[in-house]
C-alpha cells in the first residue's frame, strides 16, 4: 500500500497564456484523491500529462511505477480514464462499445458489467446518440470500471450535468468506489462532489498546487472563528490566520491550523469568541485560493 | 508498435464505415454500368458518377475517420486506450486506406469487367487504372493531412486542391501521345508510359506514408 500510483515531480508546461508550474503530486495506491480547482486552473492539463496525452516541458511523470509518456502503452492497460469532453460513437449502441472494450482488456468482468448496466439503468441496445448527458457519462464509467483498472482517472465527470443527473452519478460513484479498493484521481471544480468520495484533496490554482492533504486533516484544521473586539480597531492577525473580515467590532477569522490555544490568546486580549464554526471543503478551497491570490498580488505590487 | 491494438482500431473503423463503403461500391458499379448505355449523355453521367463516387468516398472516409473523430471528441476515448501516437497514426493511415480500398477495388474490378465485356473500347482500361490510382494517391495525401494536422479546414483545402489537380492530371495524361492515342483502341495497351505512371503513383503512396510515419514516430504524445 506504500506504492505510488501517481508521482509527479517538478512538472512544468508552458503555454502562451498559461503555465503549469512545478507540479508535485503523489497519489498512493488505494487512495481516492479529489483534484480541485477553478475552471482553467490546470486540472485537465495535469491529467493530460498523467495520461500521456500531453508531454511536460520538464519534470518527471511516473504512473503505476512507469515513466509517462515513454511507457504509455503498457501503463494504459491498467488505467481507466474518463473525462467530461470524452464522447463515445453516437451511431453505435452501448453493447457495441462494451464488446470493443472487452476485446482489448483481458480483465473485463462481464458479470460486473452486467451489474453496472443494471445499477446505471442503461440499455445495451440504445444508440449512444440517444443517450442523455447523464447516461453518456454513466456509459463511459461502465466501460472504464468493468475492466477493473488499477488506477482510475476521472476528469470532471459530472461537469455539465443537471443537479439530478449529477447526484445520480455521484451516488453511484460513491457506492462503486466503496465497493472495492481502487486508486482514483477525481478532478472537479465542484467541491461537494469531491468531498463526498475522496480520501485526499489537492487544490490547484493558476497552474500551481496550493495545498494537498487528507480530507479529515483539511476539515479538522480549518475553522471560522466569530469574534467581538473590545475596540473598534482593525484586528491584528496572529497565528495561522488566512482571512479576516471585519465589520466594526465584529470580525470573522479563518484559521488553517486551528487549535484551542488561539481561543485562549483571544481571551487574553479581551476578544470575545462568539462562535467556532466548521468549514465546508468549498469554503476552505475559496479561502485558500483567495489567500494565495492576495499574497501573489501583494508580491507583484 | 502495438499491432494488436492497431488491428483492433482498424476493425473498429471498418465497423463504423463498412455500410458507407459498400454503398459507395454499389453506386460505383451502377455508374460504371451507365457508361455502357448507347447514349452519350448517359455515358457521360456514368463517367462523372464513377469519378464522383471514387473521390466522394475518399473525402467522406478521410474526413470522418480522422478529423470528425477529433472534432466530436471521440479521439479522447481512443487515446485513453493502450496505444501510442504512432499506433493511432498507423491505424488511421493503413486502416483508412484498407477500408477505402474495399470500395475502390470493387468499383475498379467492376468497371474493368464492364469495359471488357461491353462495346466500350478496351483501350480505356490503362487510363481507368491510372486515374483510379491517382485518386488513391489523393486519398493517401488526404488521410495523412488529417493525421498530421487534425484540422478540418486544412483537410478540406487539401481535398479541394487535390480535386483541382485531378482535372489537370486527366488532361495531362490524355495528352501523352503513347497513352491518349490508345484510349479508343479495341485492345488495352499497357506500354512503358502506362507502367511508368502506375509505378510513380505507387511509389508516391509509399513515400507519403513513410514520411507521415516518420513524422509521427517522433511525437511522444497525442496533443
Amino acid at each position: 500500500m506504500n506504492e505510488l500510483a501517481i508521482h509527479l515531480e517538478n512538472v512544468t508546461k508552458h503555454f502562451n497564456y498559461f503555465d503549469l508550474s512545478n507540479i508535485n503530486l503523489t497519489l498512493p495506491t488505494g487512495q481516492i484523491m479529489g483534484f480541485v480547482g477553478a475552471n482553467g486552473a490546470g486540472k485537465s492539463t495535469t491529467i493530460r500529462i498523467i495520461m500521456g496525452l500531453m508531454q511536460a516541458d520538464s519534470g518527471k511523470t511516473m504512473v503505476l511505477g512507469q515513466e509517462m509518456p515513454k511507457f504509455q502503452t503498457q501503463i494504459k492497460y491498467n488505467v481507466g480514464y474518463s473525462s467530461e469532453e470524452m464522447k463515445l460513437y453516437g451511431a453505435k449502441n452501448l453493447g457495441w462499445h462494451m464488446a470493443f472494450i472487452q476485446s482489448i482488456y483481458p480483465g473485463w468482468d462481464a458479470n460486473y458489467a452486467k451489474e453496472l448496466l443494471h445499477r446505471f439503468d442503461l440499455n445495451l441496445e440504445q444508440k449512444v446518440k440517444q443517450f442523455s448527458k447523464g447516461q453518456h457519462i454513466k456509459a463511459q464509467l461502465l466501460l472504464v470500471l468493468a475492466r477493473k483498472p488499477k488506477l482510475l482517472v476521472l476528469d470532471e465527470p459530472t461537469t455539465g450535468l443537471d443537479p439530478v443527473a449529477r447526484q445520480e452519478v455521484n451516488n453511484e460513484l460513491a457506492l462503486i468506489l466503496k465497493d472495492e479498493e481502487r486508486t482514483v484521481l477525481f478532478s472537479s471544480h465542484n467541491t461537494a462532489d469531491v468531498e463526498k468520495i475522496s480520501d485526499q484533496i489537492t487544490f490547484i490554482d493558476r497552474g500551481a498546487i496550493i495545498d494537498s492533504n487528507d480530507k479529515e486533516t483539511f476539515l479538522e484544521n480549518w475553522r471560522r472563528i466569530q469574534v467581538e473586539l473590545p475596540f473598534n480597531q482593525p484586528m491584528v492577525p496572529m497565528g495561522n490566520i488566512v482571512q479576516i473580515e471585519q465589520d466594526g467590532r465584529l470580525a470573522s477569522v479563518i484559521s488553517n491550523q486551528f487549535c484551542p490555544a488561539i481561543l485562549e490568546a483571544y481571551q487574553q486580549q479581551n476578544i470575545k469568541v462568539l462562535a467556532v464554526e466548521n468549514m465546508t471543503l468549498e469554503e476552505i478551497f475559496l479561502a485558500k485560493v483567495n489567500h494565495r491570490r492576495q499574497a501573489l498580488n501583494r508580491g507583484a505590487n | 508498435m502495438n499491432t494488436f491494438m492497431i488491428t483492433k482500431l482498424i476493425a473498429k473503423d471498418w465497423h463504423l464505415y463498412k455500410e458507407y463503403m459498400l454503398g459507395y461500391a454499389l453506386l460505383g458499379i451502377i455508374s460504371a454500368g451507365l457508361m455502357t448505355v448507347q447514349s452519350y449523355t448517359v455515358y457521360y453521367l456514368g463517367f462523372i458518377g464513377l469519378i464522383t463516387v471514387l473521390i466522394g468516398s475518399s473525402a467522406h472516409l478521410a474526413i470522418n475517420i480522422v478529423v470528425t473523430e477529433k472534432k466530436e471528441s471521440q479521439l479522447s476515448f481512443i487515446t485513453a486506450l493502450p496505444i501510442s501516437p504512432l499506433d493511432y497514426a498507423l491505424s488511421k493511415m493503413l486502416g483508412g486506406l484498407a477500408i477505402y480500398l474495399v470500395s475502390w477495388v470493387i468499383i475498379i474490378i467492376a468497371a474493368s469487367l464492364i469495359i471488357n465485356f461491353s462495346h466500350l473500347p478496351n483501350g480505356m482500361l490503362p487510363m481507368l487504372i491510372i486515374c483510379a490510382l491517382e485518386i488513391l494517391v489523393a486519398t493517401t495525401i488526404l488521410l495523412c493531412a488529417g493525421v498530421l494536422t487534425g484540422s478540418m479546414p486544412v483537410t478540406i483545402v487539401t481535398m479541394i486542391v487535390l480535386n483541382l489537380f485531378f482535372n489537370m492530371f486527366i488532361f495531362a495524361v490524355a495528352g501523352i501521345d503513347t497513352i491518349g492515342s490508345n484510349i479508343e483502341s479495341a485492345t488495352a495497351i499497357f506500354n512503358s508510359s502506362v507502367f511508368a505512371i502506375i509505378a510513380a503513383e505507387l511509389c508516391l503512396i509509399a513515400v507519403i506514408l513513410g514520411a507521415t510515419i516518420f513524422i509521427k514516430s517522433r511525437k511522444a504524445c497525442f496533443l
